[in-house]
């Protein structure tokens, strides 16, 4: 089990830092008739935009919930912990439908607004703070990797959905590449994984690593 | 053909070897669990279809080479590297003149080498670079097929070889086999900037989700024009 961030520290900071301006700058380049469109599963683009911002939003309520014990050890447990919890997906396609009517007429803008609350409020905090998040309570430098995770894998599907096309920041793409090795190797499923990338068999279909076991 | 000097942008950045301890710990875990695959395959199925055109044996003859290429690149006196990364490593060799036939018959004939005795052969080679590993400072550069590189690299593509070599003989021999996650993410970390150089990180992450799949014959480590 992958129980501990093997990341260097700064490099998460400047990871999430790129995914946020990631999702900022790509948010800004939706064209204009493209937020009605087909987005992530059932959302639109506009509410997939909005959905894609809240890792800003628990970030920051987290970073105002100073916690005690560690429950969560490393940025995939957190995974583990949220893709064992019931009902981990009740709910999330209403909150999207409520975050995108906050967006108002200018959703870079809102979405750029919630990104510097975000880097601001992780900017005042050490490495090693303790905060309770959704599924337990984790160290900041655990969490940031799996905020910097939604925020690319969500800019990417609002990427595809309007027909952009981008390259990840490499250093957010190298926080996510290491956040699904960990989860991989938590499953049992890094073999299958190796495999698929070095042309020895297929992923089965449906194959996912956000999958409780 | 593409130009290497394009890997240079990324290739300089500190790759899977940068934690001292990681790389010698990746390595050694990699060489015990191959020899411990090696040891159990099933006296049947040395002959078994292996890796590609490979036996099952020709594929352990293969991967021995993961020892003789570091007890014959160590200690050969460069000075500077010429690959900076182990993914860069793996991006010479792809371009580079050997990799299809000659690969193959190299294959063949290490497992020549092995005689009635393959088990022995490959504890005695393992047990050989492993304490030449020992002794060889983290600072020490490393002869290889390709060019020159830090002894810290190229531990980690040895590691990833004898890793990704263990699972395939595994398969092909039916051996169960629980890899080590020193070794495996080693191998990880090199497939990442693989993935990333090539612009296919995006692909992989949707697979990986459960957006979407990999082209059937998606491989990182292709032969490239």
């Amino acid at each position: 089990m992958a129980e501990s961030s093997t990341i260097r520290v700064p490099e998460i900071r400047i990871a999430f830092k790129s995914a946020a301006q990631f999702l900022v700058d790509t948010v800004g380049r939706v064209p204009a008739d493209k937020w009605g469109a087909p987005g992530l599963g059932e959302w639109t683009v506009r509410e997939t935009v909005a959905h894609a911002a809240r890792p800003f939003t628990t970030l920051v309520d987290g970073l105002g919930s100073p916690g005690g014990d560690v429950t969560l050890l490393s940025a995939a447990a957190y995974f583990r912990a949220g893709m064992s919890a019931p009902n981990v997906n009740q709910g999330i396609a209403e909150r999207g439908r409520q975050a995108a009517k906050e967006m108002g007429d200018d959703p870079a803008a809102y979405v750029g607004g919630l990104a510097k609350r975000a880097l601001e409020a992780s900017d005042r905090v050490a490495d090693d703070f303790i905060m309770n998040v959704r599924f337990g309570t984790i160290r900041f430098a655990d969490y940031l990797p799996t905020r910097t995770f939604e925020l690319t894998v969500h800019t990417l599907d609002i990427a595809q959905a309007v027909g952009l096309k981008v390259t990840p920041p490499s250093t957010a793409a190298r926080s996510v590449f290491d956040t699904l090795r960990d989860i991989a190797i938590d499953q049992g499923k890094a073999r299958q994984v190796i495999f698929a990338l070095l042309g020895r068999g297929e992923l089965p279909k449906g194959f996912t690593l956000l999958t409780a076991g | 053909m593409a130009p290497l000097l394009f890997h240079g942008k990324f290739m300089a950045r500190d790759e899977a070897m940068s934690e001292p301890a990681t790389f010698r710990t990746a390595f050694k875990d990699a060489s015990r669990c191959f020899v411990d695959t090696v040891a159990r395959i099933p006296a049947g199925r040395w002959q078994a279809a292996g890796l590609g055109e490979w036996t099952v044996r020709e594929t352990v003859g293969h991967t021995c080479r993961a020892y003789t290429t570091l007890l014959d690149g160590l200690g050969a006196g460069a000075t500077a590297a010429t690959i900076t990364s182990p993914s860069h490593y793996y991006r010479v060799a792809q371009t580079g003149p050997d990799a299809d036939q000659a690969g193959a018959d190299r294959g063949r004939q290490a497992a020549a080498h092995m005689d009635d005795e393959p088990l022995g052969y490959v504890r005695e080679l393992a047990a050989r670079a492993e304490t030449l590993v020992d002794a060889t400072p983290d600072t020490a550069i490393a002869t290889v097929r390709f060019g020159t590189m830090r002894f810290a690299d190229f531990l980690v593509t040895r590691a990833s070889g004898l890793l990704a070599h263990a699972l395939d003989i595994a398969r092909a021999a039916g051996v169960d086999l629980d890899p080590p996650a020193s070794a495996t993410r080693a191998t990880f970390d090199i497939l990442r900037e693989l993935a990333i150089d090539d612009g296919v990180f995006p692909s992989i992450v949707f697979a990986l989700t459960g957006r979407g799949s990999l082209h059937p014959r998606f491989n990182l480590l292709g032969q490239r024009a």
